[in-house]
């Protein structure tokens, strides 16, 4: 138990940085302890757990993990799926987030079809793939036909097959950071670029790279990082590609818990030493934006070819990006047979609606989820917005400390996360209060607010530094205390830039699978388990029907709630560009 | 010092309260089952039930159990995760009952010290190797896995007829199987490894598994995308168990026919077991008394194609149950001292790196 008393120490060193101010203070207090609990503690835990029972003399099972071919190629395909989804994430979401900023009229419905890849679980997405690029799919069927091919013109599998998916289910993150970040392009600097004759090049080299730069990076980082960690598309599609995540399951369900935690070490630090560089590269070209500025939209008038390429772009990516969510649409309307046989689907029925609104079972996972996935916004909200405040003004120098242990989780994938927990909270602990907390109900909200932390954290961050120091020196000087002045001035100014991460965050946790499936128990059972159970036990068209409801259901909450959203997401036509922040 | 400790615990208490306050209220309402924490009262009137059997069958027993007795059945089907979570909860069980999975996973099991000992009245009617020697594991249901074929593609003479032909280059390309997710994939390859193994030797069970893995066409992560491969001609013969193959076959209408092997057939023995420390002791020995006596064995027999454990219950049964099914020669605890070694041989040798699901 030597740890615990290592963690004593660590958070009586905390109370040294704390500053005295009461509730604030407790505040602080809390959360370190919280952050400390729940993130820094496991991951110890499992490093210790990876050295196997002997101490550091355990670091021998490391040289022998990268001594084996199969280990480093595992280490290998993980990187390069990282480094390609990077890339391929940034061209289809830069590609989108242009569009969408500069040249769309129906925003709001555009954002939330945009958002649908992330509402059900990869599983469902994939068989979607599959119906329409597997072996025998309708669109390879039909390229077949058009080119009067012998054989399949591709293959859906493998490498591309991983990176085609994950490009797919994360493009999100490049597409909203850089939709943001493309409002606060200067005029006055592109105007300055031009009347010193600078050309197209020089206008997206001197004035628009620079402002979309630190956006670039966050969202390399935050894809790369979910790339090594997505479990989905390479136990789906990869076959024996083999990347860290699939081994990990392969070790434990072969009860090697050593090895597992080895690999779940390597894919930790792998996380880490991304995160470290690109953040320390984001803060080297990080730059105070003029508060003055007037934003710039670019009039394209005479480009009449560059604008054609674009909407030939936008149109082939909108149909990939809806075209699976169409066809789930139209599988959960197609008897299961149907669907097992025939690469295009003709037996219509209702059946599978019918059995999803008469099973019993159907609504207690829907509720679960909905219940869950607030509780892990809210929680999160509750413990990143106020560090955000804090940490912004620069004065509390421990909210600092507190902010980059709840940024961690982000160089974590969901199953080092669920991981790190079932070794920690299979036994009674300090920071549970004694209980256990595998099988409860909690424990999922848990690993979900865990997960949602650093998103939300980096949304509070973008929305804290639209709230200006003077309004709320102003309302301080007025006699509000500091409780008033968040709630009635900061607040107000930052939720348009919350309720944006919010919703992200809301979405994903519905659709999670990969934590659900090892953290779930009999009293939280998610939506996202009951989906791919059904998908188990070959009921494919309810899946389908399961899925239908849940993007339905989660289009009508994003419908609702981005009516308040006018910061981040720009929806209200007339406030986006060309005018004063 | 220790002052500013004991309120930085205070304050943790009060934000992980506030945290979790709604999460906690959740728990009580969302579980209509009256209480996570029955064990103050007399008589549990809850089991909870760790599974990897579909929900349809779960909710059947779940139903009859609860007319039988009053207790209200608490059930989740974690499928491939099952032992990981049994042996992860250990120190803290939320479960009563662990129902399915293979015998040598419940040996493993219960050297750990996961169950508890039970004597259900019809323990004795079961052989000797279908329970664990101190009552802690019964074996209830057989499993067959079996090869399978898609009969427009394949007739009866070209199908493979034992496990041999599978490594046949005329089947190159197409056999298409589980990845090691599947647990009744994993028995197989266990049980295949260790009947060669008998036969010629280490090096005849390797070289029956690269063969094999030369003409496999594809390893799919879901049962339902193998099936589907099968049912669209991208494969003509799989792998599988007997009721997958029946379920397809009947209520999905696949064009599919199970291969009896010449060798005999894996047969992977679902036990259940009572978990040690259970919430709910008191019910999940009443439980386990339940589901493996006759009658709930022929319910599930006939209901659910499920072969039964215990010889009294197959009078109940269907016909083609009661017929001599050959069984592939097997020893459960040598595979279980070996399966470690031997899946991660398959896993981590035999696989080959360039095969992925849609190529090839």
């Amino acid at each position: 138990m030597n740890i615990s008393t290592q963690m004593t120490a660590k958070i009586s060193q905390k109370l040294r940085l704390i500053p005295r101010k009461g509730a604030l203070g407790l505040f602080l207090i809390a959360v370190a302890f919280l952050a400390v609990g729940y993130i820094l503690y496991p991951i110890i835990r499992t490093a210790i757990l990876s050295l196997g029972d002997q101490g550091a003399a355990g670091l021998g099972g490391y040289l022998d993990f990268f001594g084996k071919s199969v280990n480093q190629t595992a280490v290998l395909n993980t990187l390069a799926v990282g480094i390609m989804s990077v890339v391929t994430c940034g061209i289809v979401g830069s590609i989108m987030a242009i569009y969408v900023r500069f040249f769309c009229r129906h925003r709001r419905i555009i954002q939330i079809l945009l958002m649908s890849p992330v509402m059900i679980p990869g599983v469902i997405i994939v068989v979607a793939f599959m119906q329409l690029y597997g072996e025998s799919g309708m669109a390879t069927r039909i390229i077949q036909t058009l080119f009067n091919l012998e054989g399949p013109p591709f293959t859906f599998g493998g490498f591309w097959g991983i990176v085609f998916v994950i490009t797919y289910t994360q493009y999100v993150y490049f597409y909203l950071n850089l939709y943001t970040a493309l409002q606060f392009i200067d005029k006055n600097v592109v105007e300055s670029v031009q009347s010193l004759g600078g050309g197209r090049w020089a206008i997206l080299r001197d004035a628009i790279w620079p402002v979309i730069r630190p956006a670039v990076i966050t969202s390399a980082l935050t894809t790369f990082v979910s790339a090594i960690g997505s479990y989905s598309a390479p136990a789906l599609i990869g076959g024996s590609y083999r990347v860290l995540t699939t081994q990990i399951v392969m070790a434990k369900t072969n009860f090697n818990m050593t090895l597992a935690s080895i690999e779940v070490i390597v894919l930790l630090l792998m996380g880490i030493i991304a995160t470290l560089g690109l953040t320390a590269l984001r803060r080297h070209y990080e730059k105070a934006t003029s508060t003055r500025a007037v934003y710039w939209s670019p009039q394209f008038s005479h480009g009449h070819f560059w604008r054609g390429l674009l909407a030939a772009l936008i149109a082939i990516q909108m149909t990939l990006v809806l075209l699976p969510v169409v066809v789930i649409f139209y599988l959960s309307c197609m008897s299961t047979s149907s669907i097992m046989m025939e690469p295009f689907p003709t037996d219509f029925t209702w059946e599978n609606y019918q059995s999803v609104f008469t099973n019993p079972r159907t609504f207690q996972p829907l509720e679960n989820s909905l219940i869950m996935s607030a509780w892990a916004v809210l929680a999160g909200l509750i413990l990143t917005v106020p560090i955000a405040l804090m940490a912004r003004r620069g004065k509390s120098r421990s909210a600092g400390v507190i902010g980059w242990m709840l940024m961690l989780p982000w160089c974590m994938p969901a199953s080092v996360i669920a991981i790190d927990l079932i070794n920690v909270f299979a036994q009674p602990n300090v920071f549970s209060f004694g209980r256990s907390l595998l099988g409860t109900f909690e424990i999922l909200p848990i690993a979900y607010t865990i997960m949602a932390l650093p998103l939300l954290l980096s949304s509070s961050q973008v929305a804290a530094s639209g709230v200006r120091a003077h309004t709320e020196d102003a309302s301080r000087s007025l006699g509000a205390g500091p409780l008033r002045t968040f709630v009635f001035v900061a607040l107000p100014a930052m939720i348009g830039g919350i309720l944006s991460g919010a919703i992200l965050v809301f979405v994903r946790t519905m659709g999670e699978y990969t934590m659900s499936a090892l953290l779930y128990g009999v009293y939280n059972r998610p939506i996202s388990v009951s989906i791919v159970t059904n998908m188990q036990e070959y009921h494919i068209g309810v899946a389908m029907a399961y899925g239908t409801l849940v993007i339905l259901l989660c289009c009508i909450l994003l419908f609702v709630l981005l009516k308040f959203d006018h910061q981040r997401f720009g929806l209200e036509e007339s406030t986006s560009s060309n005018v004063e922040p | 010092m220790p002052k500013k400790l004991l309120l930085a615990l205070a304050a943790g208490t009060l934000a992980l309260t506030l945290a979790l306050a709604g999460c906690g209220n959740q728990e009580s309402s969302s579980s209509n089952s009256s209480d996570n924490a029955a064990s103050d009262q007399p008589a549990s009137d809850t089991v909870v039930v760790y599974s990897t059997h579909p929900e349809k069958m779960l909710t059947a027993l779940a139903d009859e159990f609860t007319a039988e007795t009053g207790i209200n059945v608490e059930f989740v089907n974690l499928k491939g995760e099952l032992a990981d979570r049994v042996r992860s909860e250990k120190a803290n069980p939320q479960a009563d009952i662990m129902y399915g999975g293979d015998i040598s996973i419940y040996l493993q099991l219960a050297e750990d010290g996961c169950f508890a000992q039970t004597t259900p009245t019809w323990a004795n009617e079961l052989p000797s190797d279908y329970k664990g020697a101190n009552g802690d594991w019964y074996a209830t249901i057989k499993t067959p896995v079996m090869m399978f074929y898609n009969t427009t593609e394949l007739d009866a003479a070209s199908a493979p007829k034992d496990w041999s032909d599978l490594t046949d280059s005329a089947y190159q390309g197409k056999i298409v199987a589980r990845d090691y997710i599947s647990s009744s994939m994993r028995a197989a390859v266990c049980n295949l490894i260790y009947f060669n193994e008998q036969e010629g030797g280490e090096s005849a069970a390797m070289n029956y598994l690269k063969g094999l893995d030369a003409n496999i066409k594809n390893y799919y992560n879901s049962g339902s995308m193998m099936f589907k491969a099968i049912g669209n001609g991208e494969a003509a013969i799989g792998i599988s168990t007997m009721n997958d193959i029946i379920d397809n076959r009947d209520n999905n209408g696949m064009p599919l026919q199970y291969i009896n092997a010449e060798s005999g057939e894996v047969i992977v023995c679902d036990c259940v077991a009572a978990i040690n420390n259970a919430p709910h002791a008191d019910a999940a020995a009443k439980f386990l008394e339940f589901v493996g006596s006759k009658d709930t064995e022929a319910m599930l027999a006939n209901e659910f194609n499920r072969m039964p454990a215990l010889d009294s219950a197959l009078t109940d049964s269907p016909d083609w149950m009661k017929a001599d099914i050959k069984t592939l020669p097997a020893n459960w605890s040598v595979i279980a001292e070996n399966q470690t070694q031997w899946l991660d041989d398959w896993q981590n040798t035999i696989y080959s790196d360039d095969k992925t699901v849609a190529s090839k």
